[in-house]
């Protein structure tokens, strides 16, 4: 018997199997680190402006009483925190130690940080969401593609993000509201004042009923508004191939200007429509709803146009 | 035989001038009818040249996807885009998050598309204000989402 027969061999099929579970082992055991837990407080001024940067994770912001801040959460201890509290100002910056290939294998930091309720507040983000709640001072808010969901009575609010969606819901009374994305979903409710809704290819949902002026366009996305028409608003909605469903409280005193250029026009609340050429598609809606003295101007290129009374379902 | 003298014929030929000055001074009208040539072969050859480049023109603008007549919506824009190419670029960069870098292109296209229908409308509708607004609104819109972009892309960098 040779020396060689003795030995102990490993058969082929069986490394072949064995090399993949290693090599998961491996990186199993790169993520059994064990996150770095937060907990840190400190006095800030009422009216503090709060600066929070974060790339991946969540970011949650609530408004509170007491003057001082309270940042509690989890981050990957890979990242660095840079953390800076003078008086009236607060950053909370999350700093990535290792880019590169697998950067995005790196768990991100999920903070949770409590500011006193009038602080101005700006968060930026990358792929982590972002909710903030409780606030009443401006409020900034962009991510790149993480979600934005903001339930504030702020006076001014801008939320965008490349192509994540944003949720706004409530606003002081009146307020100014800017909320822009690309691809990404826009729904705003219970806001007064001054809306700006912009999509290139999101769809864009607004149920309002105090506001005075709103301006919601995309591209290629839907839109939607219900609501009540305050008396003397503007409300502009245009879409290029987008269909725009229009659908105002019973009896709005407006002057309706609608214009489908290639689109077709459904109109519940009003006399028919009629087509804008003997022989071209198209049709074209003006009329006026009662007194009031808003004014609504709806146009698209090539998208469908609905007029709807509002209902529940709504 | 010519060692005969002269006859008068030959007398009086000899007796007639040799040289004649022209009544008139004729290079003007030779120098003017030189550079009549000369303007009449660069006309020729600039018609040539415009001639060419327009049938050059016309056959790019016919083949190109812009103009297929009936065609589905167009996706292309001149050939040199300086938008597009950013925005390739940028859906390159691995310091963005997958899903912004997937979605960047199709969002450029459907703003590239609107742009064209709006502009085809245009074409037959010259006077639409609506029209006109649409363009100004995909114009504006076009503006905002490069800007965007080059936000979106500068802030993951230095966030890293």
């Amino acid at each position: 018997m040779t020396l060689k027969s003795q030995q102990f061999r490993i058969p082929p099929i069986l490394c072949a199997l064995l090399s993949p579970a290693v090599l998961f082992a491996c990186i199993g055991s790169a993520r059994a680190v064990p996150l770095r837990t937060l907990n840190l407080s400190r006095p800030l001024a009422s009216h503090a402006r709060v600066l929070i940067v974060n790339i991946a994770g969540q970011v949650t912001v609530t408004g509170w009483k007491h003057p001082a801040f309270r940042l509690t959460g989890t981050m990957d201890p890979r990242d660095r925190l840079r953390l800076r509290v003078r008086g009236h100002l607060l950053i909370i910056r999350i700093m990535r130690r290792h880019p590169g290939p697998g950067a995005e294998r790196i768990r991100g930091a999920h903070l949770q940080v409590d500011i006193p309720v009038a602080s101005r507040l700006t968060v930026r983000t990358v792929s982590a969401s972002v909710m903030a709640q409780n606030l009443r001072g401006p409020i900034r808010l962009k991510s790149v593609s993480g979600s934005i969901k903001l339930e504030s009575s702020s006076h001014r609010i801008v939320a965008k993000s490349v192509s994540g969606n944003i949720a706004l819901d409530g606003s002081a009374r009146p307020a100014r509201i800017v909320a822009h994305t690309v691809s990404g979903r826009i729904t705003i409710e219970n806001v007064a004042g001054r809306l700006r809704a912009a999509s290139v290819s999101g769809s864009v949902w607004v149920g309002s009923k105090a506001l005075r002026r709103a301006r919601l366009r995309t591209v290629s996305g839907p839109i939607q508004f219900v609501g009540r028409l305050v008396p003397g608003g503007r409300y502009g909605l245009g879409s290029v191939s987008g269909n725009i469903g229009f659908a105002p409280a019973p009896r709005p005193g407006a002057l309706f200007q609608v214009v489908s250029l290639s689109g077709d026009i459904g109109d519940a609340i009003g006399p028919p429509a009629h087509p804008r050429s003997r022989f071209g598609p198209g049709e074209v809606l003006h009329f006026v709803s009662g007194p009031g003295g808003a004014r609504v101007r709806i146009r698209t290129l090539s998208g469908n146009i609905g007029l709807e009374k509002m209902t529940k379902g709504h | 035989m010519n060692d005969q003298p002269p006859s008068i014929l030959e007398k009086a030929l000899s007796t007639l001038p040799r040289e004649r000055a022209p009544e008139a001074d004729l290079w003007p009208g030779i120098a003017r009818t030189i550079r009549c040539r000369r303007r009449t072969r660069q006309v020729v050859a600039s018609g040539a040249i415009l001639v060419t480049a327009g049938i050059v023109a016309f056959s790019f603008g016919f083949f190109s996807p812009a103009t297929v007549p009936g065609g589905a919506p167009v996706v292309g824009r001149p050939p040199i885009d300086l938008a597009a190419a950013f925005v390739t670029r940028v859906a390159r960069d691995a310091a963005l998050p997958r899903p912004v870098r997937a979605s960047l292109p199709a969002d450029l296209r459907t703003l590239d598309q609107a742009q064209v229908l709006i502009e085809r409308r245009l074409a037959r509708d010259p006077g639409a204000p609506a029209v006109r607004g649409l363009l100004v609104q995909v114009e504006t819109d076009r503006a905002r989402f490069l800007a965007t972009v080059e936000d979106a892309q500068l802030h993951s960098r230095n966030w890293q």
